[in-house]
């Protein structure tokens, strides 16, 4: 309902609109009929707002008028001189043939070009338009006076009559030809224009090479897309005869901007060759001058001194002082020596963790073949492996293990499992047990384990190596990885050797043979348990300030 | 006992740590003080690099000494130039045999990254083969056969090409995945697994993505060693040169119509729409057909052959409105590409970042626009909030912002 309404109110109001616009127009139209006709014929396009020229002519200030003024003559007088000289050359005196001789713009050409004058040009424009534009859309009665679109030998696509076409030819012949001259006069323009096409339009031109000139200008999109698509074909083809692909060959005139340094090599080898080895010609004697100006300024430099020097000494001799000695130039000597003092710490540092990241195996690479003879073992592995080419019957009795052996089975590649939840536990069985062991010695169940899990071993002793290096305070690497791990491995330090031993020392180093004594009892927990009693003393002993973690363990 | 097993719980689960960049990662802010080989910085410059880019500051040494790299940066900062440059410096251009391996989930991609490594080493003369899945497999082994510094590929042709000794791994040094939270994904994982057991151990790792969530960043323990982490918080993941915008529609079919009122801006430079399905993006291409709009279109069930097309006329702006899944939505670098729609929301947060970071290319500005229905607005915000980003309604000036 509203909708008819509003439409109803609408309509009303617009009709009254029209009515009014109607008698506004009837009258300007009465008092200015002329001045109308005018600013129409001038400008048919053009349509200003009311007011807007009052406004720009209050902005007017005098200065400017004055300015508009002196532009209005000097264009004035331009397009005198320009009617001059646009006169028949027959028509010119010797002065006027002289000045144009020295301009670029070939009169006389110009002028056959032109549709004849006209008195009154300004009027004729528009109406000469809708001439051409109705001739273009109707049926041409004659061939000849069809319009018919041609490329000049300057590449611009024009219109002309299909009468005209073959004239318009002939003056391009001799355009041409007047191009030709030019570049063979001046060097210059030669060697711009050949060292420009070929690299930067190279792709452009081969694309297209194939095509005639004429036929070009008459490709629809479509059939320019076949065109294409035919001719990336063909240098597929092509490629796939060659031994050697560069970038020119597969980049299939993209539209990509390179940077200023980009030089697009030719698709042919061998000029490729020579274009590279060009290249590096140029690049070697830029080289050769920088280095000769360099040399050349330190040799001035060193002449200025040396002057400066004498000038200095002559004027202590006259004060009756001995000469200066030479000191400044050991002073920069030594502060080049300086520098590399400061990397033998860090490089051991760097040294321990490659070291460790060598010997680190990825859980992935687990069962390559290749991993043998590129991998040095370390002992765990090695008795690892030793084990497993040991008979069944000389294992240990399997209740030793039950505890692990679960878990062993489940470490295939291929498991499902997304997070690191699985490997990550089976992580701390073997810390756990390497802590216990430190007070009392054990059983020796957890060595099949630590040899599975040679590679997490050792991929925390690269974070232990990476904690001794790194202050106490900001540790957040080694908290994120293995917080207990840290803790221990102080706690030995603490004790003796100031080096972190090698992964597999606390198991295989001097006092395992007392380790691997077979206790009375096989009590697993009972022996963890008292292993983690003597840690507690040791850390209660210690006192907690400096390490908050241990709580944590507990 | 007790004891044991509570201390084991705090290390139980990763998920609970925070991965974050590691300390001593330096900044190198020009490319000449890399110690780079003098052909490469050429390369480098005539590729259009003036200044390294934040991630290019940061990741390019470490690669370089070796290390195993984790790199993280917004869409179009220069990730694969980064790799890139770390790789040909790293080359014994000497020695003509697969000396890194570079993978990547599609085969456009693998393309694109052949093709920056080439242009980068366009002075040293490298020489880089694009082993993906849809071309002449005897054209593969041929190409192998003549000995390629680098491999750019795809899993599925590369792991063929290793199974059949084409392609011969004993002086592989290093491996890269591009997009490395798809390619660690489920359905790339196996893949990965497979081609990484034929590599030699210890093979120094790359992984490079825009996007790299924390299970991805879980599981890299099992094939990396102590990595180096060059990592983006979620927050600082949206650039500020990409606007993002939405228009709500309130039925599915007044999608198309909006389209339509758009075409006339997604011409401006060039412009690519996502949807969600191969069927969708056929039935829209149709669709603007018929109504008289030049589109193109690509998704992954068309022929190689036809892919390849499409993509040089997009590369070479003879098409500059190009309608895809995504397929599209990772890595792909078209200067040009100044828009990007969403005709459809992304299935994840990850895959938005990816859409919307194929325009706005290293520096240059772009926009997003999301057709959003009135239950997806739910997730737009749900995303603009994941990211701290902001999504406003479509202005009408949207044009001027191109």
């Amino acid at each position: 309902m509203s909708t008819y309404e509003i439409s109803k109110s609408s309509l009303v109001s617009l009709k009254a609109e029209i009515l009014r616009k109607q008698q506004e127009l009837s009258k300007v139209k009465a008092a200015n009929d002329i001045k109308i006709l005018n600013i129409k014929k001038n400008t048919p396009i053009e349509f200003k707002n009311k007011g807007v020229e009052e406004r720009s002519k209050k902005d007017l200030t005098e200065q400017e008028e004055n300015q508009l003024k002196k532009s209005r003559s000097i264009l004035e007088a331009k397009s005198k001189l320009y009617d001059q000289l646009s006169k028949k050359s027959s028509e010119l005196n010797e002065d006027e043939k002289k000045l144009r001789s020295q301009l670029l713009v070939r009169f006389d050409s110009k002028n056959s070009h032109l549709p004849p004058e006209e008195s009154d040009n300004e009027d004729k424009y528009p109406e000469s338009e809708e001439e051409s534009f109705n001739e273009s859309y109707d049926d041409p009665k004659d061939a000849s006076e069809e319009w018919v679109e041609y490329v000049d030998c300057l590449g611009r696509t024009r219109t002309c009559l299909r009468k005209d076409l073959k004239h318009i030819k002939k003056d391009d012949e001799n355009l041409k030809e007047i191009q030709r001259k030019r570049k063979e006069v001046s060097p210059v323009w030669n060697t711009v224009k050949e060292t420009k096409e070929p690299f930067l339009e190279a792709t452009e031109e081969e694309d297209i090479a194939s095509i005639s000139d004429e036929k070009k200008e008459l490709l629809s999109a479509d059939m320019r897309r076949d065109f294409l698509r035919k001719q990336w074909e063909k240098e597929e083809e092509e490629l796939n005869n060659k031994t050697n692909i560069h970038y020119q060959d597969i980049l299939f005139s993209e539209a990509r901007t390179h940077g200023v340094g980009y030089y697009g090599f030719s698709k042919d080898e061998v000029e490729r060759a020579t274009q590279q080895e060009a290249l590096k010609k140029l690049r070697k004697e830029t080289e050769e001058q920088q280095k000769k100006m360099q040399d050349l300024k330190a040799q001035r430099k060193k002449q200025l001194a040396a002057r400066i020097k004498a000038a200095k000494n002559r004027k202590r001799a006259r004060m009756g002082l001995a000469p200066e000695e030479e000191s400044e130039t050991s002073v920069e000597e030594n502060k080049s020596e300086e520098k590399p003092e400061k990397l033998p710490e860090k490089n051991e540092k760097d040294e321990l963790l490659e070291e460790a990241r060598k010997n680190h195996i990825r859980p992935w690479d687990i069962g390559k073949e290749a991993l043998k003879e590129h991998y040095v073992y370390s002992q765990g592995e090695w008795v690892d492996k030793k084990r497993s080419e040991r008979p069944k019957e000389f294992a240990p009795p399997s209740s030793y293990r039950k505890n692990f052996r679960s878990n062993v089975e489940e470490d295939s590649f291929r498991e499902e499992k997304k997070s690191l939840k699985f490997s990550s536990r089976k992580d701390n069985y073997t810390r756990n047990y390497e802590e216990v062991e430190q007070s009392k010695p054990m059983d020796p169940t957890p060595i099949k384990d630590e040899c599975e899990d040679g590679k997490d071993r050792l991929l925390a002793d690269y974070h232990k190596i990476n904690d001794k290096y790194s202050s106490n305070g900001s540790n957040k690497d080694s908290s994120k990885y293995s917080s207990s791990d840290s803790d221990s491995d102080n706690e030995i330090r603490g004790k003796g050797a100031e080096f972190a031993p090698p992964p597999t020392f606390d198991y295989y180093g001097p006092s395992s043979s007392k380790k691997y004594k077979p206790t009375k009892s096989n009590n697993v927990e009972d022996s963890i348990e008292a292993g983690l009693k003597f840690l507690r003393h040791q850390v209660e002993k210690k006192g907690s300030g400096k390490h908050d973690k241990d709580m944590f363990l507990f | 006992m007790a004891a044991l097993k509570s201390k084991n719980a705090a290390f139980e689960d990763l998920s609970n740590v925070e991965f974050e960049t590691s300390e001593d990662v330096d900044v190198i802010d020009k490319f000449k003080h890399m110690n780079l080989k003098e052909e490469l910085v050429r390369g480098i410059f005539a590729y259009g690099f003036e200044k390294p880019s934040a991630i290019q500051q940061r990741a390019i040494k470490p690669i370089m000494k070796g290390r195993d790299v984790i790199a993280q940066a917004q869409s179009g900062t220069g990730k694969t130039a980064t790799f890139s440059i770390a790789i040909l410096q790293h080359l014994d251009l000497t020695m003509r045999e697969t000396q890194v391996m570079c993978l990547s989930p599609t085969r456009e991609l693998a393309v694109q990254i052949q093709k920056v490594i080439l242009a980068l080493g366009d002075f040293m003369n490298v020489q880089c083969h694009a082993c993906i899945g849809g071309t002449n497999l005897g054209e593969d082994i041929r190409k192998l056969d003549y000995g390629q510094h680098v491999v750019s590929g795809t899993p599925g042709r590369v792991y063929d090409m290793i199974r059949r000794r084409a392609l011969r791994t004993r002086s592989v040094r290093m491996l890269v995945l591009d997009e490395a939270d798809e390619m660690l994904n489920k359905g790339f994982k196996e893949q990965i697994y497979d081609v990484y057991r034929f590599l030699p151990p210890s093979t120094q790792v790359v992984l490079i993505s825009a996007t790299l969530p924390h299970e991805i960043l879980e599981i890299t323990s099992k094939f990396m060693t102590d990595p180096i982490r060059i990592l983006v918080k979620r927050d600082e993941l949206t650039l500020e040169g990409i606007k993002q915008f939405f228009v709500a529609v309130e039925r599915e079919e007044w999608k198309f119509d909006t389209l339509c009122d758009l075409y006339d801006t997604l011409t401006i430079t060039q412009a690519v729409i996502f949807c969600n399905t191969k069927r969708k993006v056929d039935w829209l291409t149709e669709k603007m057909r018929e109504s008289n709009f030049t589109v193109s279109s690509m998704h992954g069930d068309m022929p190689q052959k036809e892919r390849d097309n499409i993509m040089k006329e997009f590369r070479s702006g003879q098409s500059r409105v190009l309608i895809t899944t995504d397929v599209w939505a990772r890595g792909i670098d078209v200067q040009q590409v100044s828009l990007v729609i969403n005709y459809d929301l992304p299935n994840n947060r990850e895959l938005y970042i990816h859409r919307i970071g194929r325009s706005g290319r290293f520096g240059r500005k772009g926009v997003a626009i999301n057709f959003v229905k009135s239950d997806d607005i739910r997730i737009l915000r749900d995303i603009e909030q994941y990211y701290s980003t902001q999504i406003d309604e479509m202005p009408m000036n949207v044009a001027d912002l191109i």
